[in-house]
């Protein structure tokens, strides 16, 4: 596989891949190297941090404790940075990165946001575990799952007065897709996933006095039916492979759909909503690698951090600035803004935000000025800025891994797409800086914002 | 060295030790007009439930839907013997009964979307519900009448679609310091002098290297001119309340800003709605009511309208939840010194005439009250910016 393909492959499906790993690669075959993605990703570990503390709380049966809830929220509170914190260093090193890659995409499909951590990190292992599985399956666990019927209130859908509120959003944001559904469908559906409710430990159960047992009319059926019914039915229609496939398409290929790949991806994945089989058709299809696919998706924040740590490993003595660093940015882990999640591409990117992801870098790993060749960096050289960020960096990775390469390797090692002649001029020509500067000066041009 | 590029230069290098850059700041001075108008729109996004904002104290329907979060009559702050306040709303009944607040009851579009995003674009774009727009009408009014980026800002952490025109976007500015701190590193001036047109034609490379020009164009202005208007009002710690004084700053350095966009979010009250709509609207009033008052302080109240608007109201029955679920038609407030009608703009809500999903009937388009702050108080063709004529209502 070309060197070029094989960093491609793992910037969309994974988060990167060092310049030695990739070299190692390119003597196995397009199909090998797709393989060996999918092998990594075949065991599964969940992520969890010690929650030790509120164990008791938790215990199955204690209902009553739901009144100390709002105290659990304000003591599990830095639990949240922990786990965000442990969840970033798990993207980044882990080799089961395929599936943390679509546990992220997932993490913004099926959007859900909870203050109780107990529960957060039931869900998000609920992703981890489905995120290459069955997506019908998938998403009957999502329905069930305490964070979400907390998040979409069908813990307070009952008989006599049903809440449309997940209804909704499973029709609109989860599965169809708007216009492939009617208000009368929601109306029906909300019925189907009254009683909806969890215990203590997280565990699901269907109050029966509260579920509407009458039949519902949704989508040409007149029966009783309930909420895994639905899903099943929604499945039913190809509408619902089309739109998870073209979300799909937006993530990993190009924020500009094209109607006819996503056609091919929907029908591979309408015969059994196996996610696996879809993602490898994606990953092998050749208009995956095409020139307009490439270097021209625009990174997410955690895409951009992720892309700085695979240069330099760094990491945060107070993992609270790393979360400051991720809501400057506009996403932070565990904090979707809303149903809808993240919108993505463009919307990353504002003069606000763009300058502050382009000095980052800098501020990371340098002194907070970048170098360059002009007079003001010669004002300003040796001064420093950036130490307001508690930051370990580890340059010995970079030296090992970067160190070796020939400065021509450099930019194709750093930057998704090709650099103008003009950017690569000013960066490798005639300049007086090591590797380390000059990687620092990659990672702070605007075409490092490209993935 | 040529003479311009030591000024380039040297402007660079004394502006990162936050000296003035006082040629170019000198030069903008000179181009701005004086007293022109500004207009500012908030959003309450989430869906705001309009009905327990102006509350029909009166109507035995209401009470009759709401049986455990109606707001009780004596906790209403009265209008007239019909509609009232939600007590925490008392900074505005201020601003009502001075006659600098319209209030315009059963404002929506024909067949409501009830989706959050879907609706809110529709508010953004001003489209009619079945089209979809991917360009904001602020948006427009700068591919059309914009010279500089800065002519509309975001005061916040995203570009909303409101602010996206198909060749122009606003600016998004939350620290005017930090960003023009940021900005002015010098590596970012020599990485623009090789972008070359082939670069700026590209999809979305093209997209940052504009947006990185528009930033650094906007924020050394932005700074400058801001810098040495510093707000002595006090609002508050939250979120909202420094948005508020982000903006005042901004008005009152007199920036050639014609549309400010703010949101404040949390809105979307399907469950124990009291607790957290109760604190929302404490927190929209008081910002609100301390930028009305920082401006008139600083002459700049009369020039300036206020905008608010929620992307839809809610269902008039409650849930289970005491809560409420999405609904239709919902009052927008206009605050300014100049309105035609302030007050009660209309009529109230007529309870026994819902729509089949039990929610509010609009009465007036929402696009009529664009139309009309864009004739009157932006002074263009309302059809340029909305793509179809659309009588206007009378507001200001």
């Amino acid at each position: 596989m070309e060197l070029r393909n094989i960093y491609h492959l793992y910037r969309r499906a994974a988060f990167g891949i060092s310049p030695s790993e990739a070299k190692k690669l390119v003597s196995l075959s397009s199909e090998e190297v797709v393989d060996r993605l999918f092998r990594d990703s075949e065991e599964i570990t969940p992520l969890t941090i010690d929650l030790s503390d509120f164990d008791e709380f938790f215990e199955d049966g204690m209902q009553g404790r739901l009144r100390q809830l709002e105290k659990i929220i304000r003591e599990n509170a830095p639990k949240h940075i922990d786990y965000n914190s442990a969840w970033f260093k798990k993207l980044c090193s882990s080799s089961e990165a395929l599936n943390e890659r679509m546990t992220l995409f997932w993490a913004n499909h099926f959007v859900c946001r909870d203050q109780v951590i107990y529960y957060a990190i039931q869900y998000y292992n609920i992703l981890r575990k489905n995120a290459l599985g069955n997506f019908k399956d998938f998403t009957k666990e999502v329905a069930k799952a305490p964070s979400m019927m907390k998040y979409l209130n069908t813990n307070s859908n009952f008989k006599n007065q049903p809440n449309e509120n997940f209804a909704r959003e499973l029709m609109e944001l989860f599965t169809l897709g708007t216009g492939n559904y009617s208000e009368e469908d929601i109306k029906e559906a909300a019925r189907a996933f009254t009683g909806y409710s969890s215990r203590m430990d997280g565990s699901f159960f269907l109050n029966m006095r509260q579920h509407d047992f009458g039949e519902k009319q949704f989508m040409g059926w007149n029966a009783y039916l309930d909420g895994d019914d639905i899903i099943n039915i929604i499945c039913e229609k190809k509408e619902c492979a089309q739109f998870v496939c073209s979300k799909l398409y937006s993530y990993f290929v190009n924020t500009t759909v094209n109607g006819s790949h996503v056609n091919e991806m929907a029908d591979v994945f309408y015969k059994a909503y196996d996610i696996k089989e879809v993602m490898r058709y994606v990953f092998t299809a050749d208009w995956f690698y095409a020139e307009e696919n490439v270097g021209t998706k625009i990174k997410s924040p955690v895409d951009l951090l992720s892309s700085i740590y695979k240069v330099v490993p760094f990491s945060f003595q107070q993992p609270r600035q790393q979360l400051f660093v991720q809501r400057l940015m506009g996403q932070a882990l565990l904090e979707p803004p809303n149903v809808a999640g993240w919108p993505g591409g463009r919307h990353w990117i504002n003069t606000n935000t763009l300058m502050v992801r382009m000095k980052l870098p800098s501020i990371f790993l340098g002194n907070g000025l970048i170098p360059s060749n002009s007079l003001g960096y010669a004002f300003m050289e040796g001064r420093s800025f950036g130490d307001r960020f508690n930051i370990s960096k580890d340059w010995k990775a970079f030296d090992k891994e970067y160190g070796n390469l020939r400065e021509e390797e450099l930019p194709m090692a750093i930057c998704a797409p090709e650099l103008e002649k003009g950017t690569l001029d000013l960066i490798l020509k005639g300049s007086r800086f090591s590797k380390q500067e000059k990687s620092l000066q990659l990672m702070s041009v605007p075409e490092f914002q490209l993935t | 060295m040529k003479r311009r590029d030591f000024i380039k230069n040297s402007a660079l290098a004394s502006s990162f030790f936050l000296v003035p850059a006082f040629v170019k700041a000198m030069d903008l001075q000179l181009q701005l007009p004086q007293g022109f108008k500004r207009l500012v729109i908030i959003q309450l996004a989430g869906g705001n439930d309009g009905l327990n904002t102006i509350v029909p104290y009166r109507n035995d329907i209401y009470y009759r839907e709401r049986p455990t979060i109606a707001i009780d009559r004596k906790d209403v702050l009265p209008m007239n013997d019909e509609l009232g306040f939600h007590k925490n709303l008392a900074p505005l009944k201020k601003l009502f009964d001075a006659g600098e607040l319209s209030v315009i009851n059963n404002v929506g579009y024909p067949n409501p979307n009830r989706s959050h995003f879907r609706s809110t674009d529709i508010w953004h774009t001003a489209s009619d519900s079945d089209k979809f727009l991917n360009h904001g009408w602020v948006g427009r009014y700068l591919d059309n009448y914009g010279s500089e980026p800065y002519n509309a800002i975001e005061i916040g952490n995203s570009l909303s679609l409101i602010m996206q025109g198909e060749s122009k976007n606003g600016v998004v500015a939350r620290d005017a310091s930090m960003l023009h701190k940021i900005t002015s590193d010098p590596y970012f001036e020599q990485v623009l002098q090789y972008n070359t047109d082939q670069h700026l034609s590209e999809h979305n490379m093209g997209y940052l290297y504009q947006t990185m020009i528009d930033a650094k164009q906007s924020a050394s202005y932005i700074y400058e001119k801001s810098k040495v208007t510093r707000s002595n009002f006090d609002y508050g710690k939250s979120p909202f309340g420094k948005q508020m004084k982000t903006l005042a700053e901004f008005i009152n350095s007199r920036l050639d800003t014609k549309v400010y966009y703010a949101s404040l979010a949390g809105f979307d009250t399907h469950a124990n709605q009291a607790r957290k709509q109760d604190a929302l609207l404490k927190d929209y009033a008081e910002g609100v009511s301390t930028l009305v008052a920082d401006l008139k302080a600083n002459n700049t109240f009369n020039d300036t309208l206020i905008l608010t608007f929620s992307e839809f109201g809610r269902r008039v029955a409650q849930n289970a939840a005491n809560g409420t679920d999405h609904g239709a038609a919902n009052n927008v407030f206009v605050i300014g010194k100049q309105l035609k009608r302030p007050g009660l703009f209309n009529a109230a809500p007529d309870l026994t005439k819902l729509d089949k999903n039990g929610d509010l009937v609009h009465e007036i388009d929402f696009r009529s009250i664009y139309a009309n702050i864009m004739e009157k108080w932006l002074e263009v063709r309302s059809e340029d910016l909305l793509g179809q004529a659309i009588g206007p209502v009378n507001i200001v």
